[in-house]
């Protein structure tokens, strides 16, 4: 087949900053399966969630799923890397595009309309609502914050089911000044854990460490970014709930009653202690423990309660 | 068992505890002795080799930051303001005329036999004052045949008509296609957006082929004739194409450097990233080493793109560009900090520069560790504060000297200031605060030759002779240290590089002057040929 007789591959483009959810999207529109012979350009390959029944085949950085789908990670020159999409022997006829998070979507949407053998068939920017004020105050990053929410004729809103009625009006209302003419679509919240549950001593439900340490492996560590505050008392609670498959867990995190007091954490099995801490700091946790389901299960529920 | 005697007329070691010496002996591809033949003959039976006589000796030169590209973008035609030398030793003399660009893309255009574009690089608009080089004046030189030039910033291309009205560039809309007045294109397309088109209709891909053997090989030559014996290629993409050819040609017996490769960690997840350097660590053997990891946070000065504290540029836009968010280098650093790899992190404003002194702050805190050497590339803008901070954090740097010379008149003038140039490239501060530090080229941004880096670090002069900061210039053995066991230093590969000293590698660079007690300047001292491992390599 020649470069003439191949139609354009359709392009849905992702944008937002990071954090905003676009990995979320893409692992959701895997889930899903109602997409065919699609490629899923990624900037975060390795934290795509791919369930391995779906997987047929990996090779050269492709993994090839069973509904005729693939992923790919981006490589460093993307110029490069369009170019060999669409000259592959059978090139895919969508391709979804996770922007890097400083990517203005200007540019790239027009890249798409006019390169040879692509077409763009929609360009969306994710948006945290939760994460709104602290981006377009950031002087860091604002300019391209504004840039991803003005760029886009559509808005993909989600974090914003907790957040009080009066702040999600008002920020609603920041984002129809910035761009009047984009459409609006609320994500409803994530689905609940897969995982069974039982009661702890607290009264909170934590997945059920002693069962799930019964397949535990090899010491490993987790990092996780804490992009917002959370509620300290639960998280500790958590972690000795935990102690099946923890060893130990240090970090700066923020509790949501004092959300401007940087609080560093230590916790081992026999007891934790946070601590305020001068300065400011990025809010990170590292867990150190079992590596398998129950580790999982645990940066789920941490994740959960941020 | 031979051990051979080279005899010279004065050896510089680096080793602090015997500086000097006569006779280098060598034994096995290592350094046996640096010593009088009286010493040496201890150690038995030997041969004496009396070659470099009349040579200087010192440690073969390490360049602790440029890349592969060096190797491959020779293929195309250099037009760039200064003189340049190819690596087959050819010397471009650099075009400082819109007239002169046309008519060595003329000639070029004569010789190429085939109908593909003429594709010229390394030119930079920031010295044509006044004058543009555009469409028309490419049309000039041929309306036909597609012309291509990539700035040496490699962020803006200029193209002639043949390509506007093959690609339809003219129809396009793309806000990287500079228009003039009329709507017409200039020729001038800025970014990747405006570039794809032509980089996909002529199959140009210069990071790909920076992965050739051809380029790995041509690479080396280059080094090599610059009495270099230990090469960086400071962003490589680690695919498995491109580890298996720097496996296969660096372990061609006559490969004449050692090559140190960074993954470049914004290709990757971190944690593919990581466990792609630890696979690749397999491959490593004695003239190829994997195991550093490279993070570009932000752009160039010269192309207004670094992250610059207050009081940003003279001219052009406040600031410049993250390659990333802030918070994905925090959680890089985090990460490749934990996987116990070392960083080598370019930050080219002062901004860029804090926001990485902060990351490593965290690293270090949460992950204590001793020795890590994480090492910031360029840090032209680094301020007093930061480097008391880099010291305390037991960090490293590579300082960018060639700055000085190459944009050093731009940055007074239309970048930065004088203030901000009295402390540019601050080798001396870094030197006083005994910070671990290297000084590096950036191949093919700028030339390929330690000893002009050194001499720039010495020197401060700009292209146009002006001292930029005396107070930041350091004495000619510090440029020298800087230049071998500094780099090394910064690579974590002092144990068997960068002196010589028993034990070590025999990599040396052998000098026709003596580079301290000469009156030549270090740019001008000749290399004579280099020594790998105890064998010696020319063409």
């Amino acid at each position: 087949m020649t470069d003439m007789a191949r139609a354009a591959i359709d392009v849905r483009l992702l944008c937002g900053f990071l954090g905003s959810g676009k990995t979320t999207r893409i692992n959701h529109l895997i889930a899903e399966g109602t997409l065919r012979d699609a490629l899923f350009l990624v900037n975060d390959f390795g934290r795509l969630n791919i369930d391995a029944e779906l997987i047929t085949a990996e090779e050269d950085g492709i993994v090839r799923l069973n509904n005729g789908c693939a992923c790919c990670g981006l490589s460093g020159d993307l110029s490069a890397q369009l170019s060999d999409i669409r000259r592959w022997p059978s090139p895919p006829t969508l391709l979804v595009f996770e922007a890097s998070g400083v990517a203005r979507p200007r540019p790239l949407m027009q890249l798409f309309g006019a390169a040879e053998g692509y077409s763009l068939g929609s360009a969306e920017t994710l948006v945290d609502l939760s994460a709104l004020q602290r981006l377009l105050h950031d002087p860091a990053i604002a300019d391209i914050t504004q840039a991803q929410i003005t760029d886009v004729p559509r808005l993909r809103i989600n974090r914003h089911a907790k957040l009080p009625g009066i702040v999600r009006e008002r920020e609603t209302a920041l984002l129809k000044s910035l761009n009047s003419a984009a459409e609006l679509v609320w994500d409803s919240p994530p689905k609940e854990l897969s995982i069974t549950y039982t009661k702890s001593s607290e009264s909170a439900v934590w997945p059920d460490f002693h069962a799930l340490a019964a397949s535990a492996g090899v010491i490993t560590s987790r990092t996780l970014a804490l992009p917002r505050a959370l509620d300290s008392q639960q998280l500790m609670a958590l972690l000795d709930a935990a102690a099946p498959i923890l060893l130990r867990a240090k970090g700066m995190l923020r509790d949501c009653e004092h959300p401007q007091t940087l609080l560093a954490l230590q916790w081992t099995p026999g007891g934790g202690r946070r601590t305020p801490f001068p300065g400011a700091k990025q809010d990170v946790l590292v867990l150190i423990g079992k590596e398998g389901p129950g580790m999982d299960a645990l940066v789920s529920s941490i994740e959960a309660l941020l | 068992m031979t051990t051979i005697v080279y005899p010279a007329r004065r050896i510089y070691t680096m080793n602090p505890s015997q500086p000097i010496g006569d006779c280098l002996a060598v034994r096995d591809g290592r350094i046996l002795s640096v010593a009088s033949l009286d010493e040496i003959r201890r150690f038995g039976d030997y041969t004496i080799d009396k070659r470099f006589i009349d040579k200087v000796l010192m440690p073969g030169l390490v360049e602790g930051h440029s890349h592969a590209l060096e190797g491959a973008i020779w293929d195309f035609l250099y037009l760039g303001w200064f003189d340049k030398t190819d690596p087959d030793g050819r010397l471009w003399p650099g075009l400082r005329e819109a007239e002169s660009i046309q008519q060595a893309l003329s000639a070029r255009l004569a010789q190429q036999t085939s109908e593909g574009p003429l594709i010229a690089w390394g030119f930079d608009p920031v010295y044509f004052d006044g004058e543009r080089i555009d469409r028309r004046l490419l049309d000039a030189v041929s309306r036909e045949r597609p012309i291509v030039i990539i700035h040496a910033s490699l962020h803006v291309m200029t193209v002639n008509s043949a390509v506007i009205e093959t690609l339809g560039l003219d129809v396009m809309e793309l806000d990287g296609i500079v228009r003039d007045s009329g709507g017409v294109p200039t020729g001038d397309l800025l970014e990747f957006p405006a570039m794809h088109p032509v980089f996909d209709n002529y199959g140009i891909d210069l990071f790909g082929a920076a992965t050739t053997p051809h380029a790995l090989r041509q690479y080396a030559r280059a080094a090599r004739r610059e009495g270099i014996t230990t090469i960086t290629d400071l962003l490589n993409p680690m695919s498995a194409n491109a580890i298996e050819s720097m496996h296969a040609t660096t372990a061609e017996p006559e490969y004449p450097v050692r090559l140190v490769p960074a993954l470049n960690a914004l290709s990757w997840d971190p944690e593919e990233g990581s466990a792609c350097v630890r696979r690749a660590m397999a491959h490593n053997h004695d003239k190829l080493h994997f195991g550093i990891v490279k993070i570009v946070t932000d752009g160039a000065i010269q192309n207004f793109t670094a992250r610059l504290q207050w009081p940003g540029y003279l001219e052009g836009p406040p600031n410049g560009v993250w390659n990333a968010p802030p918070e994905t280098f925090h959680a890089m650093v985090q990460h490749y900090h934990q996987a116990g790899l070392q960083l080598h992190i370019h930050t080219n404003g002062d901004e860029a520069v804090q926001m990485i002194i902060e990351a490593l702050e965290d690293a270090l805190a949460m992950w204590p560790r001793p020795d890590h050497r994480h090492t910031l590339q360029h840090v032209q803008l680094i301020r007093q504060s930061q480097l008391h901070r880099v010291k305390s954090l037991g960090a490293c740097l590579n300082i960018f000297a060639n700055h000085i010379y190459y944009w050093g008149d731009i940055h007074r003038t239309r970048t930065l200031g004088f203030d901000r140039c009295q402390r540019l490239e601050p080798v001396a501060s870094a030197d006083r605060l005994g910070i671990t530090f290297g000084i590096h080229c950036d191949a093919p941004v700028t030339p390929l030759s330690p000893l002009f880096t050194a001499h720039c670090a010495h020197t401060r002069e700009t292209a146009s002779g002006v001292v930029l900061g005396r107070e930041e210039a350091i004495s000619r053995a510090r440029a020298l240290q800087a230049i071998t066991l500094g780099a090394a230093e910064t690579l974590h590969l002092d144990h068997c590089i960068g002196s010589l000293e028993t034990g070590k590698w025999a990599d040396v660079a052998i000098l026709d002057d003596d580079p301290m007690a000469s009156d030549k300047p270090l740019k001008d001292i000749g290399v004579h040929a280099t020594m790998l491992g105890g064998r010696i390599t020319n063409d």
